[in-house]
């Protein structure tokens, strides 16, 4: 089934085309700062007059035009208290008590209740934001950014409930800069660069995609994602190919697992380095499938292959001339498990 | 001490009052949402009261109600007396100068209303009359509570609109403001003195007191 959105204001054109199976639940939209993510979901919820949307309602099961877009900005009712906001929502939806209660518990908002939403920290208000959307019974749920400003444990705890909320019953299309998110959390993902979708497909590919696509410089890291093999304490095993990954441990009941590996933090060799010998979980053979250098800072780029999945490594201009690395050579690649603490966000 | 003229004015300050605030709201809300070409022409009439010298207005009004012409004749057909020279007279003529004074206040409170609020609202099919009662009406109340205050106290304050439609008719016509003229030109300076303490202190109260609750940083209207 295909979606297509088209919207033109001054001189930015969206002109956007998703494929919506019914196989998709959760369709992740990345993309650059600019590149059209937020007018895309603003189209889709119907508050932009000159957008032309397509074969979108028709998405949700039952078809339906109840479309609710909570945004990182959506703003609370100022002169209503944080019960009030949600309640006047749940009475016009023809809300029971009881999931009443339900969604102020997955969305954690059960002590914010009886606060003012002036007294609501950023995180708080989203909560709160979310809660009062969910209330509205949504067919099809559009969040832009909306998580953005929880703590990544918080985070990760109320998208875990939404996800198994909202199956069967509401589809989710969400933007996210968090990757992570993105890929454990979405069926498919789509790429958007100045108004157009320039891929759609799983997680993982989609990222790499996306990634190799960037200048050097923009590097951020790509995906693993593969199905879980077992769990250990406090980490899961997935598998890639016939190799394994190592990554931080994902809720009971999930299928797949994924890691975002930073390609400042890859270490590449020539030789097979034991766990006994390297202070880095993970170890992956590879095959270097493409070198780019940065002219600036003569960075280069390795596009590694693992089975169909891809990985990149950054190596400093010394180390670069010193590995001399080769297009289509088989090197290791060793990395973390992501369970390290995060910088703290600006 | 001139009861008569002070209750008649409060009587004429509170029905104008009373009926700018029905006129006012959804014109301003209107003009709020307008973006068409004519928008400045309506925004300047509104606003003219503020600039006209008031006999103008006067003038105008005292030829339309004059029983020569239409709107004087309809009145007059309608409710079987002329209309100029009573109070019915002075209520009209009271809401057209002091329109600005409920428009302006409303009109800033509309356009500051975010956008966003009522899409949300709508998005969460909030029907319109929630939609006023949760966001709308709250968030404008204090500029509504600015809108009538101003209104009552510029009626208060009227003087040439009242001398042209009014005349000085005592307990129909005769406000405050026209007393206060009498008394000078009558040379009864202590009357004058009482009169114009007592409307001099009212206005300094009302104003005063507008602007207290204004910088208590709006008003929080609690709805539910």
């Amino acid at each position: 089934m295909a979606c297509h959105v088209s919207c033109q204001r001054g001189d930015f054109t969206l002109s956007a085309r998703l494929t919506l199976g019914p196989d998709i639940d959760w369709l992740g939209v990345v993309g650059a700062s600019g590149a059209g993510k937020t007018s895309l979901l603003r189209c889709l919820a119907g508050l932009e007059s000159a957008a032309q949307v397509e074969g979108f309602a028709s998405w949700a099961h039952p078809a339906g035009d109840n479309i609710v877009l909570v945004s990182a900005q959506t703003p609370l009712f100022p002169a209503l208290s944080v019960e009030e906001n949600l309640q006047v929502v749940a009475r016009y939806n023809g809300v029971t008590d009881e999931s009443f209660k339900s969604v102020v518990d997955d969305c954690e908002c059960r002590h914010l209740l009886a606060k003012a939403v002036t007294a609501l920290s950023a995180g708080e208000t989203q909560r709160v934001a979310l809660a009062r959307g969910l209330l509205a019974n949504p067919s099809i749920l559009l969040m832009d950014e909306s998580t953005s400003a929880m703590d990544t444990k918080l985070r990760t705890r109320v998208l875990h409930k939404l996800k198994r909320r909202t199956q069967g019953v509401c589809k989710v299309v969400w933007v996210s800069h968090d990757w992570q998110d993105i890929a454990r959390y979405s069926d498919e993902v789509a790429v958007l660069r100045q108004g157009k979708v320039t891929i759609q497909d799983m997680p993982a590919n989609a990222l790499s995609q996306a990634e190799a696509s960037e200048p050097v410089s923009a590097l951020q890291g790509c995906l693993l994602q593969g199905p879980i093999v077992e769990h250990e304490d406090e980490f899961t095993v997935f598998a890639v190919g016939e190799n394994k990954v190592v990554t931080r441990a994902v809720e009971q009941g999930e299928k797949n697992a994924s890691l975002l590996v930073d390609a400042r933090q890859v270490l590449v060799s020539r030789t097979p380095l034991a766990p006994a010998q390297i202070g880095y979980v993970n170890r992956l053979p590879v095959k270097v499938k493409s070198l780019d250098t940065d002219s600036e800072t003569g960075v280069q780029r390795l596009t590694l292959n693992c089975g169909n999945q891809t990985l990149f490594a950054l190596l400093e201009a010394p180390a670069a001339r010193h590995l001399a690395i080769q297009s289509g050579e088989a090197v290791y690649a060793y990395f973390g498990a992501g369970s390290l603490p995060e910088p703290a966000r600006a | 001490m001139d009861i008569q003229a002070l209750w008649l004015t409060a009587r004429l300050a509170l029905v104008s009052t009373l009926i700018l605030m029905v006129i006012a709201v959804p014109l301003a809300w209107g003009l709020s949402r307008w973006q068409g070409a004519g928008k400045a022409l309506v925004q300047a009439v509104i606003a003219l009261p503020l600039v006209l010298p008031p006999t103008v207005l006067g003038f105008y009004l005292l030829i339309a109600f004059s029983p020569n012409n239409a709107f004087g004749q309809t009145w007059q057909a309608l409710f079987g007396t002329p209309l100029a020279f009573t109070f019915e007279a002075l209520v009209i003529g009271s809401v057209l100068y002091s329109l600005p004074f409920a428009v302006q206040p409303l009109h800033a409170g509309f356009c500051q209303l975010q956008p966003a609020l009522l899409d949300t609202a709508r998005m969460l099919k909030l029907p319109g009359v929630a939609r006023w009662r949760y966001i709308v009406l709250p968030a404008i109340a204090p500029h509504a509570l600015i809108a009538a205050g101003l209104s009552f106290a510029h009626t208060i304050g009227e003087f040439g609109v009242v001398l042209m439609i009014g005349g000085n008719i005592p307990g129909e016509t005769r406000v405050a403001s026209i007393a206060l003229f009498d008394h000078v030109e009558a040379l009864d300076y202590t009357q004058a003195h009482q009169l114009a303490a007592v409307l001099l202190i009212i206005s300094l109260a009302m104003l005063a007191m507008l602007y207290w609750r204004q910088g208590k940083g709006g008003m929080q209207w609690r709805v539910m």
